[in-house]
């Protein structure tokens, strides 16, 4: 086996003037260099992932004439260690020509500035936009108009395990088989195909239990390099992405800026909304990995869990000189969530109403659902306000509220806070033109010795795929988890599905294994009946076993599957009208999603809407700038629960990764973009010691769109805590008056922020 | 994120040391390994020769000898930590190696280690500059002893030569009714600091200092000591003095932007950590004079 390295860009922009590789060729135990231009011969430009009405760059998986971004790929070595592929990477000589790069996304969106793609004429990969209801009409009679411009920086998951691939062609078959650490390994095949002009049946994908996800392996990126140099060499390559290589150019994501506009009335009741989102991409949003979709999911969801009479949204994606941009727990629900719930705060703030008051006067009802909201999306089921009526509780708002006017009197440093949000987190999303288009299969059989093999196209990224299915089976078919083993993360073995990404666990897998599970039962009653010679209605299975009505006859899976498959065999069994008695197959679709425009032109994407709440208590230390969080509490609506423990996990993991963005983590660019963060000294996440125990609880809304009435849940919980962050730091300096203009809220921020006021001047300001 | 190829020598006594380092031109010794392995592993540093002096059981001693406290370089901070004998006589240095990283770098990492590397946010630099240590340099010529403030020459860069080792840190243990105090803040717990300031202060019986020690880390190059007797000496400390010691502080240092934060920021909270070091250094000095 030979060891992958790749030689990576130093600079932001340049153009490749020249390649001298001779020396590392010519190294002794280096099989293969090659350069963007020498892997021509082998593959194509990387696919584009979406593409509505969008700019597809030509790009490939190793630069070619430019590079757009700092750690771009540009030679990449096969040797027979890392060790001696990464000595040769020290041999090769390019000559770069630098170019002006551009970061900002507003600054690479002005007239003027250096772009990426000449031909483009600008840097603008997107756009796209919608109006709803009598917009000017409603600004212009407003008694409040609120205008607020709210920016999110660049981070992203950053699992613990990076990208990982090992890449096999056997030169006498043709055939391609690559291992690697993916969300979707159906996905993948799909693309390295593409990438490689390859027939998609000779590429087999094989993705074992992998280091986490959180949507950042949601594409063929840099593992189509390790099948490159398996390609040329004819022998299998490992390739395991150092974290340097992984905080470098794994998928990124956030960066962007809204501008809001809302229209309040008199009396605190939201009215016209008008919202624009600039959203930065990096180098690219499309064929490095599917970043700018998640600018029109954000489109679609800005208008939360409140009522709107007018709606107007715009976006425009911007390419710049940065990383790639894909998925990162949210794809564009988290981009909705942040602007809004923290300008809910400052609105209520102005006009002297509690943010608790402010959102019940506009929470969509309980009574009203389903709920076709006005950017078009129909919510199935919720119950906002409860929600939020249980997080008081839970985090006892009125005692902390009490407990700052006593603490925050002026006589210490250290100022309490208390920040709360809604959430609405749209699960199992079906985006058109894109990898993300969504169905999800599963095959249920019945082996012969009475076990249940249950083969999915999902993906279990350590998100308790495996449990929640042998729950879901087990119910189903009166059996128990032990009984049901899950298959997944190999193309040869399962049917084309699509796998864990816009948290469709809870949606379209569970689904379409419970209707598959359902689909069996049916037709294993059927024989049971046949051979028993009496009514299907009233058999039943139960404790692995079918029993008639009554119980007087019952049949165990494992006799059953024994008489099917061997003694006597079908034929000897099984009633005519039943044709496939030992498995059931089941592609489930979303019944509410739809991308045929409605009268006014809207599309609905996502299948199901969980909801919920939570609230963040902090402590600011006013005079080193130090953010201490208190306490986490977290309502969660996610419909009918299946696994408490796993729900629960995910709350406080995504909750968790939120923090870590409100406080902590972010991709720090300087204007030549050079990336000054690429180990985990300097990129950094919250640890245990930052984060206090959290409290849960839920609020159950079955989904009346899903076969169990559950919703996927899986990045809710990191939605919320931005801007729930944002809103505890408002409150606890609220005798400064200072309102969050920048993240990540490090100390030296808080410190530059509390300088613009003049109270703190007086009271903490320097000591000469 | 794989070193360079390099060969790896053990050596149990320091002869064998200084007979390894005389032997090869690009040589490194390993002890705890905490900055030097990530280094290679980045090729920031590409020694061709590791010389591993963890079986050096001369370099691993803690002792006190009458007003000295002399440590090992090769002690390890849970070593240090751990001692009864060094937290009973020099528990300003317990209280600072309590920030360095996490259980698994104090369980690993030298106090040797950290002082020749210099990192000028590594707190146990910063204890030592306040203390006033002194560091015994031994090569096969023999030893040097050298006032720790002038070791240090600047960032990642220190007065010891590469056919030399850094065998002892001697520590004058602080007089009787001698206050401490460390103060840091960093991102996290665990983290280098953004500013570090420990802090001495010795009273009389009427409460008055007498003597006072201060040094920061993360405001310049190295840690830096910075004489604030003149605020504070001959006078009970209160919050006014200790303002006026940040001021002579403020004055003193220049701290630059650099990777973790801005100087303006670290400026600011020197200022905070000085105060707020002085007058806990202060109180505890109180407590101890009664």
């Amino acid at each position: 086996m030979l060891h992958a390295a790749m030689l990576r860009s130093p600079h932001a922009h340049a153009r490749i003037k020249s390649i001298d590789v001779a020396r590392a060729r010519a190294m002794p135990g280096v099989h293969a260099v090659l350069t963007g231009e020498d892997a021509k011969q082998y593959w194509g430009p990387l696919p584009p992932t979406i593409d509505i009405g969008m700019k597809v760059p030509t790009v490939y998986g190793l630069a070619t004439e430019k590079v757009y971004y700092m750690g771009e790929p540009v030679v990449a070595v096969a040797a027979d260690s890392r060790y001696l592929a990464e000595d040769a990477l020290e041999l090769i000589d390019v000559e770069y020509e630098p170019l002006p790069a551009v970061t900002d996304t507003e600054a690479a969106l002005a007239p003027g500035a250096p772009l990426l793609y000449p031909d483009w004429g600008d840097n603008v990969q997107c756009e796209w936009g919608m109006a709803v209801g009598p917009v000017d009409e409603v600004f212009a009679q407003a008694a409040h108009v609120f205008d607020y411009r709210i920016p999110q920086h660049r981070y992203s998951g950053v699992s613990l395990e990076g990208r990982a691939a090992l890449a096999q062609f056997d030169a006498y078959s043709r055939k391609l088989t690559l291992h690697c650490s993916t969300q979707s390994p159906n996905l993948v095949r799909t693309l390295v195909a593409q990438t490689f002009n390859f027939p998609e049946h000779d590429v087999q994908v094989i993705a074992p239990d992998i280091g986490g996800g959180y949507g950042n392996k949601l594409q063929a990126d840099a593992e189509v390099i390790p099948c490159l140099l398996s390609l040329a060499t004819g022998r299998p390559v490992k390739w395991t992405e150092s974290r340097q290589e992984n905080l470098l150019s794994g998928m990124q994501c956030r960066d962007y800026v809204w501008y809001l506009r809302v229209a309040v009335s008199r009396d605190g009741i939201l009215q016209g909304l008008d919202a624009k989102v600039y959203g930065n991409v990096g180098c690219d949003g499309t064929c490095h990995a599917a970043g700018a979709g998640k600018f029109l999911v954000a489109c679609g969801y800005v208008p939360g869990p409140y009522k709107w009479q007018a709606f107007k949204v715009s976006t425009k994606v911007a390419v710049s000189n940065k990383a790639p941009s894909g998925a990162y727990r949210g794809y564009g629900k988290d981009i909705a969530n942040f602007p809004l719930e923290v300008a809910m705060n400052r609105m209520a703030d102005a006009l002297g109403i509690s943010p608790v008051e402010f959102r019940r006067r506009n929470f969509i009802g309980r009574d009203e659902f389903p709920y076709q909201q006005i950017s078009g999306p129909i919510y199935d089921s919720g119950d906002y306000a409860l929600c939020l009526s249980k997080l008081l509780d839970l985090v006892d708002y009125d005692g902390v509220k009490r407990r700052q006017a006593r603490q925050n009197d002026g006589t210490g440093s250290r100022y309490l806070g208390i920040g709360l949000a809604s959430m609405l987190e749209p699960s199992g999303g079906a985006v058109p033109n894109c990898i993300f288009n969504s169905y999800e299969v599963a095959t249920v059989r019945l082996m012969p010795e009475g076990g249940i093999l249950v083969l999915t196209g999902h993906q279990d990224i350590g998100q308790g795929t495996e449990t929640t299915l042998c729950q879901v089976v087990a119910d189903e078919l009166g059996c128990t988890p032990d009984d049901v083993r899950i298959i997944y993360g190999d193309t040869n073995a399962v049917p084309y599905g699509m796998g864990p990404w816009s948290s469709r666990g809870a949606t379209f897998n569970v689904s379409c294994v419970a209707e598959a599970a359902r689909t069996l039962k049916r037709n294993l009653i059927e024989v049971a009946a046949h051979l028993w010679q009496c009514e299907a209605t009233g058999v039943d299975i139960a404790g692995g076993a079918i029993a008639e009505a009554g119980g007087e006859r019952t049949l165990t899976l494992k006799a059953l599957g024994n008489q099917l498959h061997l003694w006597p065999g079908a034929f000897g069994i099984v009633p005519k009208h039943v044709t496939n008695p030992f498995e059931a197959t089941h592609y489930w679709t979303s019944p509410i999603a739809s991308w045929a425009p409605d009268e006014l032109g809207r599309i609905r994407l996502y299948s199901t809407h969980p909801s919920g709440s939570s609230a963040i208590v902090v402590e600011v230390d006013a005079e080193t700038g130090k953010i201490e969080v208190k306490d986490i509490a977290i309502v969660d609506d996610c419909g009918v629960i299946i696994n408490p423990m796993i729900v629960e996990g995910q709350l406080h993991g995504g909750y968790v990764q939120g923090i870590g963005g409100a406080l902590l983590e972010e991709f720090h660019y300087d204007e030549r973009g050079q990336l000054w963060n690429t180990d985990l000294t300097s990129y950094l996440h919250p640890l245990a010691t930052d984060v206090p125990a959290i409290k849960c609880d839920h609020v159950i809304s079955p989904s009346p769109y899903t076969a169990l009435g559950t919703k996927g849940m899986g990045e809710g919980s990191a939605i919320m805590p931005v801007a729930v962050m944002v809103n505890a730091v408002e409150d606890a300096l609220r005798p400064f008056g200072v309102r969050v203009s920048e993240l990540p809220l490090t100390p030296e921020r808080v410190i530059a922020l509390l300088r613009t006021s003049p109270r703190w001047r007086e009271m903490y300001g320097a000591p000469a | 994120m794989k070193p360079k190829s390099f060969d790896y020598v053990r050596v149990d006594t320091l002869p064998a040391l200084f007979a390894a380092l005389g032997a090869h031109d690009n040589a490194k010794i390993v002890a705890g390994g905490q900055s030097l392995v990530p280094m290679m592993n980045f090729r920031v540093a590409q020694p061709e020769v590791l010389v591993d002096i963890n079986g050096v059981e001369a370099l691993r001693h803690v002792v006190r000898e009458g007003a000295v406290l002399r440590i090992g370089a090769l002690a390890r901070y849970r070593d240090v930590i751990d001692s009864p004998l060094v937290r009973d006589s020099v528990p300003l240095l317990v209280a600072a190696l309590g920030h360095v990283g996490y259980p698994a770098i104090r369980n690993r990492g030298t106090l040797g280690g950290s002082v020749v590397h210099n990192d000028p946010s590594a707190e146990t630099g910063v204890a030592l500059c306040c203390l006033g240590a002194e560091l015994v340099v031994a090569s096969a010529e023999g030893e040097r002893v050298v006032p720790i403030a002038e070791f240090f020459v600047t960032t990642y860069l220190t007065d010891i030569a590469p056919h030399e080792v850094l065998a002892e840190l001697r520590i004058p243990v602080p007089a009787p009714r001698t206050g401490y105090a460390f103060r840091e803040v960093a991102k996290r717990v665990g983290d280098f600091a953004i500013v570090n300031v420990a802090a001495l202060v010795a009273v009389d019986t009427r409460g008055a200092t007498t003597a006072v020690s201060l040094a920061l880390g993360g405001v310049a190059e190295t840690p830096v000591a910075v004489d604030v007797g003149a605020a504070l000496l001959g006078r009970p400390l209160d919050a006014a003095r200790a303002a006026e010691a940040a001021r002579l502080v403020d004055a003193a240092i220049d701290p630059q932007d650099d990777n973790v934060a801005g100087g303006e920021y670290k400026r600011h909270l020197a200022g905070v950590l000085v105060k707020q070091a002085l007058l806990a250094a202060h109180e505890d000095a109180l407590a101890k004079g009664a």
